[in-house]
């Protein structure tokens, strides 16, 4: 399984802009596993309280993305664990010494009107009967949900006041010279459900709501993310 | 010599072509349409047409998707269908709009004018902004019951609209983004400002005795949360409208704080008496029959009534009837004769 991940890490470098002329450029991959193994269609998952799913959608948005002392960039990337899971940032040649981002967009976009881009409504991470947009959103299926057909739905969202669901990632990176050009973020599931708060299916296998509970979600992003390699 | 004139003439024509191409692409570029403000009035708390430029070719493309039903699932029900021009832009008559697949509404649309002065939107204020308000109509299964790719699949077929995309936003392409644009300049400049209210306020005209009566009273008992001249203050309040068959408890459903529960958006007065039935479900019937609730009908020993109406109000029939004459006073009937913002052809309502 092991291997799978790194293969994929592989074909992915492979695929990816390397250096342009002159213009240092970074890629930021997020490679999404769980149960040690990549998120796939078909696959099963456990988690730690014995949990075992199927996972039909995972997506969430990445912003404000910044190496280093640089400045954050302004783009907003949609991370799709069955589409399109990376992205290319300029890069100075300084020594950068972390990766910090934002899971999830900040609120001035959730209060402006119709936006576009990876912000589009077409991409299905907009609630139009609650305005503002999911920050992360988890769809499959379980045996231990009790909702129908086994649903398991974890729409997380929330943008302002105590409802907040946006957090804000940092991971150190090798303090020396970056020589590569590729950082590989590993994003693992199995936080999600066991963090700092403890999620089960069973309990709540439908998450669509801003509040208390979404929040406590957003709380366990801190632990799902960190450097997997850099290349 | 001959080659020569040939060549000359080959550039002519060349130049007279790009000259063409450049006065068709400029042919007319949008045209900008001032929103005017009422004299008197606040200023709108945000200008929802700051950074969706008002244009003559962006309030028609918005008219004609509100007027067309092609957007919807079945090709039955346009915006215009539960939001009729001579109702004030609600469903006349209605206490439950009818969406596709005979299916309904489980709240009563709301009449549509001065949204540009509105912070929320809908009954529980769920909605945030003009723009992404068109998303509820449209993919809601009771009301036009389409995907977003599917009404884009749509227009991006038609020419016409093809083109009166362009015309709008100057280069070529169909986005949801565009198509929220556009149906937010036309609904954002359905302006209401010409009652018998507004031209008494101008000097142009006098109340009657009983209408300023009615005024009277209305500044007495309504104006803490009808406020001038919006007629709404924007707030939500419980105004002893009780639990219905939906179990429907407002904007509780967005801020899950029990002390929110059954409170609903101040509707404006404006216009009140084209948009019968009344209330977020449309539970009254007829005007008079609001008065007699306001009247004889709360319930001022209920925990969760607005403060502003715990103390009885009192009214004679008489009163009733001058208040009654106030009310028609906010009618603007050049706003719903206006042919600017009614329907291009005759328009059939289905229900
Ligand atoms: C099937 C009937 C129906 C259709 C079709 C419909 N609406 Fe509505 N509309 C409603 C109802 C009902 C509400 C109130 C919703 C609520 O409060 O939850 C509403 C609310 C609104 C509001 C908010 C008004 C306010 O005061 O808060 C706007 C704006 C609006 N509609 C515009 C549109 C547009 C634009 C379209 C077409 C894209 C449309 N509607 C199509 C029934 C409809
Ligand atoms: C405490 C605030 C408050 C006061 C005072 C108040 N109202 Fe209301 N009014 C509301 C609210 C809230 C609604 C909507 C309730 C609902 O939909 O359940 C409403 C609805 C209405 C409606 C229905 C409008 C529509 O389009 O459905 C009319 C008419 C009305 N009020 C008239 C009056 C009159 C006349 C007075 C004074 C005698 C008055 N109101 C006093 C809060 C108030």
């Amino acid at each position: 399984m092991k291997n799978k991940i790194l293969f994929f890490m592989l074909i992915v470098t492979s695929s990816l802009s390397s250096i342009a002329d002159g213009q240092q450029q970074m890629n930021i991959v997020f490679v999404n596993t769980a149960d040690n193994k990549l998120i796939e269609h078909d696959s099963m998952y456990q988690n730690a309280w014995g949990e075992i799913y199927q996972i039909q959608k995972l997506k969430y948005y990445i912003s404000e993305v910044k190496l280093g002392t640089a400045l954050p960039g302004p783009e907003i990337y949609l991370i799709n664990a069955f589409g399109n899971a990376g992205f290319t940032i300029p890069a100075s040649t300084h020594t950068i010494d972390s990766i910090s981002f934002l899971i999830g967009v900040d609120s001035l976009y959730h209060v402006s009107g119709a936006q576009e881009g990876s912000l589009d409504p077409l991409n299905d991470m907009y609630w139009a009967w609650n305005s503002g947009y999911v920050t992360f959103k988890l769809e499959g299926i379980a045996e231990s949900s009790p909702a129908p057909l086994h649903k398991m739905e974890q729409h997380i969202g929330g943008f302002a006041g105590n409802q907040k669901t946006m957090r804000r990632i940092v991971l150190p990176l090798l303090n020396e010279p970056a020589t590569y050009d590729t950082i590989f973020i590993e994003m693992n599931l199995d936080k999600y459900w066991q963090g700092i708060h403890h999620i089960s299916i069973q309990q709540s296998p439908v998450l669509t709501l801003p509040g208390k509970e979404a929040v406590y979600a957003a709380d366990n992003f801190s632990g799902m993310f960190s450097i997997k390699r850099v290349y | 010599m001959k080659r020569n004139l040939k060549i000359l003439i080959l550039a002519g024509i060349l130049f007279i072509c790009l000259g063409m191409n450049l006065l068709i692409e400029n042919a007319s570029p949008p045209q900008p349409i001032e929103f005017k403000i009422p004299k008197g009035w606040p200023k709108p708390p945000t200008d929802i047409f700051v950074k969706n430029k008002l244009t003559e070719q962006g309030f028609q493309l918005g008219k004609k998707l509100f007027y067309d039903a092609r957007l919807s699932k079945d090709g039955e029900i346009s915006c215009a269908s539960c939001h009729q021009y001579f109702a004030a832009f609600s469903t006349f008559e209605h206490d439950l709009s009818h969406g596709v697949n005979n299916s309904f509404t489980n709240r009563n649309a709301p009449a549509l004018f001065n949204l540009a002065w509105k912070t929320s939107f809908h009954w529980d204020g769920g909605v945030n902004h003009i723009e992404v308000q068109a998303l509820n109509p449209l993919l809601a299964p009771n009301e036009m019951g389409e995907t977003l790719e599917g009404v884009l699949r749509k227009l991006k077929k038609d020419s016409s609209y093809r083109r009166l995309f362009k015309d709008a936003f100057v280069t070529e392409g169909i986005s949801s983004q565009r198509m929220l644009k556009a149906l937010a300049q036309f609904t954002g400049s359905l302006l209401s400002a010409n009652s018998r209210y507004d031209k008494m306020k101008r000097g142009e005209i006098q109340f009657t005795a009983a209408e300023q009566k009615g005024y009277a009273l209305y500044q007495l008992h309504c104006s803490g949360c009808h406020t001038e001249p919006l007629f709404t203050d924007e707030s939500f309040r419980n105004n002893g409208i009780g639990l219905n068959r939906f179990k429907d408890v407002g904007r509780m459903d967005f801020t899950h704080l029990s002390s929110d529960s059954l409170k609903f958006k101040v509707p404006s007065l404006r216009n009140v008496q084209l948009s019968p039935p009344y209330m977020h479900d449309g539970s009254i019937g007829y005007i008079t029959k609001v008065l007699e609730h306001y009247r004889t009908g709360i319930d001022t020993t209920s925990a969760i009534l607005d403060p502003l109406l715990k103390k009885k109000i009192h009214l004679t029939d008489r009163q009733r009837d001058e208040l009654l004459y106030f009310l028609f006073a906010l009618t603007d009937t050049s706003f719903t004769k206006n042919k600017r913002f009614g329907p291009d052809e005759k328009y059939i309502f289905k229900h």
